[in-house]
């Protein structure tokens, strides 16, 4: 017989020591430092000096800037590109090691160990990869008579190669996800439309997508978040260049701050962020229900 | 009362902690914090024990810090107003972000008592001014000074037959030389360019700009040159390296500076001379000589590091004569290795054969000679990093890449070098007024 606490207040509050460690770490790491930036976003505030408040200043300043729009463009460019491709990945690698063969557990980690390699490693080595002159990527089209581009020279290829780059990185993630929502699909579904002659395809398109629609909508929405979080790609690998053409909000946020020392500029721009990822959330958590399945 | 013994027992012994006078030796207690993680123990055994010896009164604790750590940490530090030691060793980038809010104090007084200024190379003193001009109270003592060098590779050279470079050497003489130590192959993997060209304000082109009679600044610091007609033909002879003369590889911010020089895929490369410790492991022979002149002579940007005293420092005089030892190093053991082999702007240091015949060797006289024969000057300016990174940086990029010309490039340059420093400039009023 299982006692349901709530019903005696005083087990309740016997919950409350328990819970004061991270409550207390809660609101010193999380909570305070997410109100204190608010604060901030309405200050100028440099270095050694005192915060002094300026209102909407930092987010007109902002607002009315080129550069800041450069930015969000670059940004969504970036997530456009990246979580379509990363997604599909994924979701390919996941259906073919989802097969129950000899050594698929040898291929899971190999797809797996993108994703526990160190970024900042898998970028310098990407970064060798992509050298226009004498890089792997170039010597090998050119073994089939292509002349490749000068990757992260030039201002249209360095974002995509970028991407592609994220995309080799973290699609062993998603794949894992993936996988567990596949494991979890009946088989029975599939064995009966096989006898009622569905290809392969129909099979998937109309059992394996719609079952693991609320797995990809969860992949989805991480990895839209993901996108425009990216930062250390560009850090290594282009520094925001050539040009301003790989400068995304991360970055920008992280020069601003840590490079150009204004933290109340810096803190504005955090949360201009922080409203963008929001909106973006909420129209995807809106049109998931024109999508995932419910059952 | 009894319960509460063992708590104020401990507040006193926490309290007995943090005091900084060491009551039992009597000896003062200072703090010095440095980036030279790579010469940690040089900087105990050559400076800071021989220090010690030769001041029994003075105890010295040190701390190194990673130096991708340090501007993070010593910002940090001067915005919560607090110090992270008494001693501080500040690099150039970031020492006026420090003076405008007084984060260290005044050092003049210390340094027009206790040192002769003709024992030093003057030029490097204004960037550790308030301000960055010559009125400026000095809030650092410079350490060490780094100037733009022009590094060649001998074996191409000698490939090529060309002569190597000197002091006499103008931008003429470059270029010429750059042709000939260009060659066309094909294959990218051997391909050698005649120069290698800075891309980023990180001191080789600003030195060519000078030199060939332009400025990036006005002459004090408040607003852009870059609209000047001699600024814009400087640059445009620059970008020609490149996009007419074909002498110089395209800009690859994938690349970092002086990559294809390290890799012996470019003759020469303009770039600050404290590089040569990267190149002590390279596979051909180089060497250094002092940049071209050009029609406005010989203009060299300048960098360096110094040390400060922390405002909330309860041992300035304590802090002064670490200070001192430091940059006049009595014993001269180690004064090669303390700064990275960068120059020391205490003359008697700097003419040491313990610097000039320090690893890596190479043309340290020609390099001393810069001080004779050229002018040093440096861009630092409060927002200096922003302007540089979204403004001249960008733009550059985009001219040396031939996707912009060199007019609009510089016009966009002035706009965003202008719009910084009216910003880090204006006043509390001015922001106020302009609140929503």
């Amino acid at each position: 017989m299982v006692k349901i606490a709530t019903k005696n207040p005083s087990s309740g509050r016997a919950a409350y020591p328990y819970l004061l460690p991270v409550l207390i770490g809660f609101t010193v790491f999380t909570v305070g430092p997410v109100l204190t930036s608010l604060y901030l976003s309405f200050t100028h505030y440099e270095i050694g000096a005192k915060p002094e408040f300026v209102a909407l200043a930092n987010y007109r300043e902002l607002l009315g800037s080129q550069l800041f729009w450069q930015v969000v463009g670059h940004t969504f460019y970036y997530a456009l590109l990246y979580v379509p491709a990363s997604v599909a990945a994924s979701l390919g690698l996941a259906l073919l090691l989802e097969k129950k063969v000899r050594g698929i557990t040898f291929f899971r980690t190999v797809y797996f160990l993108p994703v526990v390699t160190s970024m900042v490693a898998a970028a310098i080595i990407w970064g060798w990869l992509y050298n226009g002159d004498i890089g792997l990527l170039n010597y090998l089209l050119s073994l089939i008579g292509i002349s490749g581009p000068k990757w992260l020279q030039d201002p249209n290829w360095a974002l995509p190669a970028i991407a592609l780059m994220s995309v080799w990185k973290n699609a062993g993630y998603n794949m894992m996800i993936f996988l567990a929502g596949l494991t979890n699909i009946p088989a029975d579904y599939h064995e009966a439309a096989r006898i009622d002659g569905a290809t392969a395809f129909e099979r998937f398109r109309h059992i394996t997508l719609p079952l693991l629609s609320p797995v990809m909508f969860f992949v989805l929405v991480i990895t839209t978040i993901g996108a425009f979080q990216v930062f250390e790609q560009t850090y290594v690998m282009t520094n925001g260049g050539p040009g301003t053409s790989t400068l995304t909000l991360s970055y920008y946020i992280w020069e601003t701050a840590f490079e150009f020392f204004n933290l109340g500029t810096a803190s504005a721009l955090s949360y201009l962020f922080f409203i963008i990822v929001l909106i973006f959330t909420l129209v995807q958590f809106r049109a998931r229900k024109r999508w995932v399945f419910q059952p | 009362m009894n319960s509460l013994s063992p708590f104020l027992c401990a507040l006193l012994l926490l309290l007995g902690c943090g005091n900084k006078e060491n009551v039992q030796s009597g000896k003062v207690h200072i703090k010095l914090v440095h980036f030279y993680l790579d010469q940690k123990d040089t900087w105990q055994h050559d400076m800071v024990e021989p220090f010690m010896k030769a001041h029994p009164n003075i105890e010295v604790e040190v701390e190194a810090v990673p130096f991708g750590l340090y501007t993070t940490k010593i910002l940090s530090a001067a915005a919560s107003g607090v110090a992270i030691g008494d001693v501080v060793v500040i690099d150039d980038w970031f020492g006026q972000e420090l003076f405008k809010h007084n984060y260290t104090i005044p050092l003049d007084r210390f340094y027009l008592r206790d040192l002769k200024p003709d024992d030093f190379f003057a030029q490097f003193f204004t960037v550790w001014r308030k301000g960055n001009v010559e009125s400026g109270a000095l809030m650092a003592m410079p350490a060490s000074g780094g100037v733009t060098a022009l590094f060649y590779n001998k074996d191409l050279f000698d490939k090529a037959g060309v002569k190597y470079p000197d002091s006499t050497w103008t931008y003429a003489d470059l270029l010429a030389a750059a042709h000939k130590l260009t060659n066309n192959a094909s294959d990218p993997r051997e391909k050698t360019w005649g120069i290698l060209l800075d891309d980023g304000l990180f001191t080789g082109i600003d030195t060519y700009i000078y030199s060939n009679g332009g400025k990036i600044l006005s002459d004090d610091k408040m607003r852009s040159a870059m609209m000047e007609p001699q600024t814009i033909a400087a640059v445009q002879s620059y970008v020609d390296l490149i996009q007419k003369e074909h002498v110089a590889p395209p800009p690859d911010p994938s690349q970092f500076l002086g990559q294809r020089f390290m890799l012996g895929h470019a003759a020469m490369m303009l770039h600050i001379d404290v590089a040569k410790t990267e190149l002590q492991h390279a596979t051909f022979r180089w060497d250094v000589a002092a940049p071209p002149k050009g029609s406005a002579g010989l203009m060299d940007r300048q960098n360096g590091q110094a040390f400060g005293i922390t405002r909330t420092s309860e041992h300035p005089d304590s802090a002064w004569e670490l200070i001192k030892w430091i940059v006049t190093l009595p014993t001269k053991k180690g004064v090669n290795n303390l700064f990275n082999s960068a120059m020391p702007l205490y003359k008697p240091l700097a003419h040491s054969p313990e610097f000039l015949e320090g690893e890596p060797k190479c043309n340290r006289q020609a390099l001393l000679a810069i001080n004779n024969t050229g002018h040093v000057f440096t861009l630092i300016t409060p927002g200096w990093q922003e302007w540089r990174d979204h403004g001249f940086i960008p733009n550059m990029q985009d001219m040396l890449a031939g996707r912009e010309s060199v007019h609009d490039g510089c016009a966009a340059i002035n706009r965003r070098i202008d719009e910084v420093l009216a910003r880090v400039h204006s006043n509390t009023l001015t922001r106020r007024r302009s609140l929503w």
